[in-house]
């Protein structure tokens, strides 16, 4: 926990300057409050990154599991990319393409007619929210290069 | 008003939506892994096209099932399905080994309602009083309100202060991000285009509640949850209910604290069942039985984080400052509804206000029938769902809804960062409740300071306009106690270890 919070402190502390220096155009009564805030966090980073030599044994273990577990960097990465591709590729399109995919890479050690009725089951409902929001709610989804 | 009010909830529709809104909450509250605020956060955007009274009777129709179908994961396979439920593991579980767990259900149902009505009653009889009192709060008392609020969060919800006050602060990164309330002058828009207009909060706390949960759900897809028969019992319903009875103060007790635990700004449902189990067990005569399976473990826990959801609406409605993160998101829904939390919410939304706090005494009355009738149903769906649909299908959910706020890309993206964040963040034991809280405390904030100076310059006295006003004498007094807390309490204990050690 030592080292994650060395390194999100100095990370906040990179972010309040970084916001500060955007402040600088700002009149004195808009950039009171943001450069207040910035000085308080700016010092809970630096108190928070001092503490981290006061400790005498690391107390706490940093999730790091979460970080080296595979099929959750995959699923996020996954996500990730269905998100930033709805408006390239249009939104049905895409949620057709990725939905089954993370399906088919968390449930990969299943056997394949279980897997095709889970891939079955993530076109449909893709397909059953693609028409309700549609043409019921009348929400217009983003459009690319397919539907 | 309150006729109108009534009139304006008793209607087929409203009925149909409070009853959908309560299964739905009890069936995202039954699954380990899906929260409240959550579900909430996912359907705020699709409650946009609704009018204000059925988006608001929906929402809190969930919230209201949320908290309580956590019960249902808690009793079966002793995992909270929301935080709220923790210490109703303690003897929900243990009953359930016992083979009491259809008596552990009915316990928790009725726990549930009877603490979820005492909250509205409190709701009902103290938010009139208290918007009448906020006509009194000017800026400055605003300003005071929000720090002490923000001091709140840090210090409660949170392992570490630091980092929960930092959680607290992160707001400004994010809110100081386009035009600024007054001046009108343009933040750290990096150019002219989306960002020009800020960061909209809602996709914000979608991407923060959400994504995490979804990587969480995938990173426990291969946990195996043995879940307990649930067997059905002839006049079991009757026997714990007249049980029951015959403990007015423990449903009562469990219900107060719960309420105000509730009223405290960032304090949730998980610390109004712990305060209340632990308070249950302290006035026991045989706090011995606590943790073996017993119902008075179940009801306190139960009735006191029911009654927690009304308790964090009292100060959310009546000032602007949110109890608890899914208060919190309720509290975006009402924003984007037009509808500005505080003194004028009653003034000029009376209606649609009280028709939404009546609209929960009937979504606590239906957690009875739907409770009773669905568990079966609730225990096979705990197992029933894959994860590995259930996370991609939340997470579409989460694009449409990002995207259905204002038809804009640009806000999935915002989700995508915000959750990206969340992920992080959390995993570096930053709690996302100070977060949030500090997303929508921080703009009262600067809007309070702000104007408080532009007051104190009109009256030629700037330090005066905050130092000298009763009201934010209080606030301060409360605000300094807050914060030095921790402090005092570990000096305590430090002297008093000293003194048991001479």
């Amino acid at each position: 926990m030592k080292r994650t919070d060395r390194i999100s402190s100095l990370v906040i502390l990179a972010v309040c300057a970084l916001f500060f220096f955007q402040s600088r155009e700002f009149s004195p009564l808009s950039g009171l409050f943001p450069r207040t805030v910035l000085v308080i966090l700016a010092g809970l980073a630096l108190l928070l990154f001092l503490s981290t030599f006061r400790r005498k044994k690391d107390g706490g273990v940093f999730d790091t599991a979460a970080f080296r577990h595979l099929p959750s960097l995959v699923g996020l990465a996954l996500m990730v990319a269905w998100g930033v591709l709805i408006p390239v590729i249009g939104f049905l399109a895409t949620s057709l393409v990725f939905f089954p995919l993370i399906t088919v890479y968390l449930d990969r050690g299943l056997p394949a007619r279980r897997l095709f009725g889970r891939i079955g089951i993530a076109l449909a409902l893709t397909v059953v929210f693609y028409v309700f929001f549609t043409r019921v709610l009348y929400v217009p989804f983003p459009e690319g290069l397919l539907l | 008003m309150v006729t109108e009010a009534l009139g304006l909830l008793f209607t087929p529709l409203n009925m149909l939506i409070i009853t959908m809104g309560v299964a739905a909450g009890i069936v995202v509250g039954a699954l380990p892994g899906l929260t409240a605020t959550m579900a909430i956060a996912l359907l705020v955007p699709f409650t946009f096209g609704m009018n204000a009274v059925h988006s608001l009777v929906l929402l809190g129709g969930i919230y209201c099932g949320a908290i309580y179908g956590g019960s249902f994961s808690a009793i079966l396979i002793n995992t909270p399905g929301t935080p709220s439920a923790i210490a109703t593991t303690f003897d929900g579980y243990a009953m359930a080994r016992k083979g009491e767990s259809y008596g552990a259900i009915i316990t928790a149902t009725i726990a549930s309602v009877v603490g979820g009505l005492i909250g509205v009653v409190f709701l009902i009889f103290l938010s009139p009083a208290l918007s009448k009192a906020a006509l009194k709060f000017g800026p400055p008392e605003f300003f005071w309100l929000t720090v002490f609020g923000l001091t709140i969060i840090a210090t409660l919800a949170s392992k570490s202060i630091v980092k929960g006050l930092i959680g607290g602060a992160f707001r400004l990164p994010v809110g100081v991000i386009g035009i600024a309330p007054i001046e009108g002058a343009v933040g750290y828009a990096l150019g002219p285009g989306n960002v020009q207009g800020g960061i909209a909060l809602i996709p914000a706390l979608i991407g923060l509640f959400c994504l995490p949960e979804i990587i969480g759900m995938i990173a426990n897809k291969d946990t195996h949850y043995n879940v307990i028969p649930y067997k059905k019992e002839r006049k079991l319903v009757r026997r714990i209910f007249f049980r029951l009875i015959k403990k007015p103060f423990l449903l009562l007790r469990s219900s107060v604290i719960g309420t105000i635990v509730g009223i405290i700004p960032g304090a949730g449902g998980n610390i109004a069942g712990m305060v209340s189990y632990n308070e249950a067990v302290r006035a026991s005569k045989f706090p011995e039985r606590f943790g073996t399976g017993i119902i008075d473990g179940v009801a306190a826990s139960e009735a006191s984080n029911n009654a927690e959801v009304s308790g964090s609406l009292i100060p959310m409605l009546t000032l602007g400052i949110p109890g608890a993160p899914p208060a919190a998101v309720l509290m975006g829904a009402l924003l984007l509804q037009g509808m500005r939390p505080g003194p004028e919410l009653f003034a000029f939304h009376g209606e649609i206000t009280y028709s939404f706090i009546f609209s929960l005494v009937l979504a606590n009355i239906l957690i009875l029938p739907l409770g009773l009738l669905g568990g079966k149903a609730m225990s096979k769906l705990i197992t029933g769902i894959p994860v590995t649909i259930l996370a991609p299908f939340v997470f579409l959910l989460t694009c449409i809804g990002s995207f259905a706020i204002n038809n804009n890309m640009f806000d999935v993206y915002v989700m995508l960062v915000f959750g990206v964040i969340g992920f992080v963040a959390r995993k570096a034991g930053f709690s996302p409740g100070p977060i949030v809280l500090g997303l929508i405390l921080g703009s009262i904030c600067e809007q309070g300071l702000v104007q408080s100076i532009l007051m104190g310059r009109a009256k030629g006295a700037v330090l005066g306009i905050f130092f000298t006003r009763p009201i934010s004498l209080i606030l301060i007094v409360f605000t300094l106690i807050s914060a030095f807390w921790p402090l005092l309490a570990r000096l305590r204990r430090v002297r008093g270890f000293r003194r048991r050690s001479s």
